[in-house]
């Protein structure tokens, strides 16, 4: 195929995949790619290309960030440079020298690429002032050091603002902190658009992405506040949480106090009247193979029939919630692989398309529970109904639904609807 | 039995779930409901397993199953939503075949992949970055950049010629190397 051809071809695939091309060139390209194999070749290898480049950047947006190693020598000799030069001015200077605002002290090590302070290209052993944003461009890692050995290592574009010493707001991208032992009031905080995690000592990541926040603990405890929960969260080594204002999953234990309008265990209630459709499965070994832990629970298995899990309120109470009220709806999953689950609603039992939550599945092969918000459950597009759901009406159905690789499997026990207990 | 050909099944699904996905993408412009077909997909191979014949390329009757859900996603969404004929589904469909035919080690596809990316210039990358991990459009790419848009048009596609022809070669030296 000459270069040019090459060329011409190539504009307009890409432009097909930008969705860029008129009428025009959208006929020439149909009739290249049936009148020239070339172009059907060229056609298949941009397509895969354009599929991976999505795969990745959806693989990047998704995943837990891991903990990036670097090298301890260059992490550990300044700070503990550091200490001995401020002890030494504690020791001569005395006392008065103490109340020197420490943010002084904050320095800023690039590790590699470039970065910004306040939007201005940043030098190598500048300091960083408290109040400061810092930004790391693509293929950029940067460190904060602090005072009492703790460091604070920004990834690639990520970005976030110093408030002090002792919090820090991650704007956008992702970090990983090691923060010494502190005390209590001197706790490090790092603040997110859906979450707050307060740190005593450990070391753990926390990213920042399209208003979800990803929190993964590799040692200590850390507490995170959200907006989901009146109580924090504790997370314990290899604990994670994703939180986002409309959903939460975690693998930490949780309680907060709320009042429960309807719930079903598995392991206790009778299900004829709740579950429409899926496959109960009792006494059976726990995914993770603890047999106390898991004596009743709702399988999904995505190959055809048993793809949906339905459950009705039950219609002898009178603890229907309705749209408007500040309710969230709980469960545990356990899922194989990686896919969907959402949540339907609606005021008419099987017009189940009127208000929905679905939601990337996070954290495989680990029991997770999961939080939606219901009033955040969008309206979707009903053929059926012109039905409304406007705040007041009274939620009569709803539906939890699981999407995956067929044959992978999905459990789902302890399903809870609950308003805070305030409400 | 029923563990066996549903190993079978996963097996085959996950070795081509890449290409059956990008064939399904290259059927329509945006990503809203590649994962959606490809949802409906996995349940149609699943249920309709025990007719498949394993003498012929699983790749290739996936994209069979998958052309048609995409001429009916088409249907249902009017006549705008199509952006390519039969005839030209047809041609990709037969292009995926021979691609297959020549198939590498994802594993190393995806290597080529992360080292071709390193080799682009800053401001390709950075293409790149807007158009798959932003999610932008040409629009709103020449916005951010302060570029026009046919430049930034031209940029894209000149990025991804270079991507596919680094790749290939890139693929190549490691097959004589090894």
């Amino acid at each position: 195929m000459s270069v040019d051809k090459h060329n011409v071809y190539m504009d307009l695939i890409s432009g097909h995949f930008d969705g860029t091309l008129n009428t025009e060139e959208r006929e020439a390209l149909n009739q290249a790619l049936v009148d020239d194999e070339a172009c059907a070749d060229l056609f298949a290898k941009a397509a895969a290309l354009h599929n991976r480049l999505h795969v990745q950047a959806k693989d990047n947006q998704a995943a837990i960030p891991e903990v990036i190693e670097f090298p301890t020598a260059a992490r550990n000799q300044v700070p503990k440079m550091l200490a001995v030069a401020a002890a030494l001015l504690v020791c001569v200077v005395g006392l008065v020298l103490m109340q020197l605002p420490s943010q002084q002290d904050l320095r800023v090590h690039i590790v590699r690429g470039q970065i910004e302070l306040d939007g201005q290209t940043y030098q190598q052993g500048l300091r960083l002032e408290a109040g400061q944003d810092i930004q790391t461009a693509a293929n950029s890692v940067a460190q904060i050091h602090y005072p009492d050995g703790s460091v604070v290592t920004l990834d690639a574009k990520s970005q976030a603002h110093v408030a002090d010493q002792q919090s820090l707001s991650l704007l956008a991208g992702s970090i990983t902190c090691e923060i010494n032992k502190r005390s209590k009031a001197n706790r490090f905080v790092v603040k997110t658009s859906t979450a707050e995690i307060n740190v005593i000592g450990t070391a753990f990541t926390v990213s920042n992405r399209n208003q979800t926040t990803n929190v993964h603990v590799v040692h200590g405890v850390v507490e995170v506040a959200t907006e989901h929960q009146t109580q924090a969260i504790a997370l314990k080594a290899s604990d994670s949480l994703r939180v986002s204002d409309s959903f939460l999953a975690t693998t930490a234990d949780q309680s907060s106090a709320s009042q429960v309008l309807w719930s079903v265990d598995f392991e206790q209630d009778t299900f004829g009247d709740t579950l429409i459709s899926g496959a109960l499965v009792a006494n059976t070994l726990a995914p993770d193979g603890n047999t106390s832990d898991f004596c009743g629970a709702a399988e999904v298995q995505v190959n055809g029939d048993g793809s949906l899990l339905q459950f009705t309120l039950k219609n002898s109470t009178d603890t229907y919630f309705n749209a408007a009220d500040d309710a969230y709806i709980t469960f545990r999953y356990w899922a194989e692989s990686c896919g969907w689950l959402g949540v339907w609603m609606a005021a008419v039992p099987e017009q189940h398309y009127l208000h929905y939550h679905r939601e990337f599945i996070p954290l495989t092969n680990r029991w997770v529970t999961a939080r939606i918000r219901l009033s955040d459950c969008v309206r979707g597009q009903s053929k059926d109904s012109n039905e409304t759901m406007s705040p007041g009406t009274p939620v009569h159905w709803f539906m939890i639904q699981a999407g995956n690789l067929p044959g992978a499997r999905v459990f789902i026990d302890d399903i809870k609807v609950q308003v805070p207990a305030n409400k | 039995m029923q563990d066996d050909k549903h190993a079978a099944f996963m097996e085959m699904f996950l070795s081509c779930q890449h290409d059956i996905r990008a064939f399904v993408a290259a059927g329509l412009y945006g990503w809203d409901h590649v994962d959606d077909i490809m949802q409906e997909m996995a349940v149609i191979l699943w249920k309709k397993f025990d007719d498949y014949d394993d003498s012929h390329s699983f790749g290739a009757w996936a994209r069979g199953i998958a052309r048609n859900l995409l001429l009916q996603h088409y249907e249902k969404q009017g006549k705008q939503s199509r952006l390519l004929s039969d005839d030209a589904l047809h041609a990709i469909e037969q292009a995926f075949y021979r691609q297959e035919e020549a198939l590498m080690d994802r594993d190393q596809e995806q290597q080529a992949l992360h080292f071709c990316l390193d080799q682009l210039s800053e401001r390709m990358r950075e293409m790149i970055q807007l158009r798959y991990h932003q999610d932008m459009g040409i629009h709103q790419i020449a916005q951010q950049t302060g570029g026009k848009y046919e430049a930034v048009k031209k940029a894209l596609a000149r990025v991804r010629k270079q991507l596919i022809g680094c790749c290939e070669r890139h693929l190549q030296r490691g097959e004589a190397l090894s």
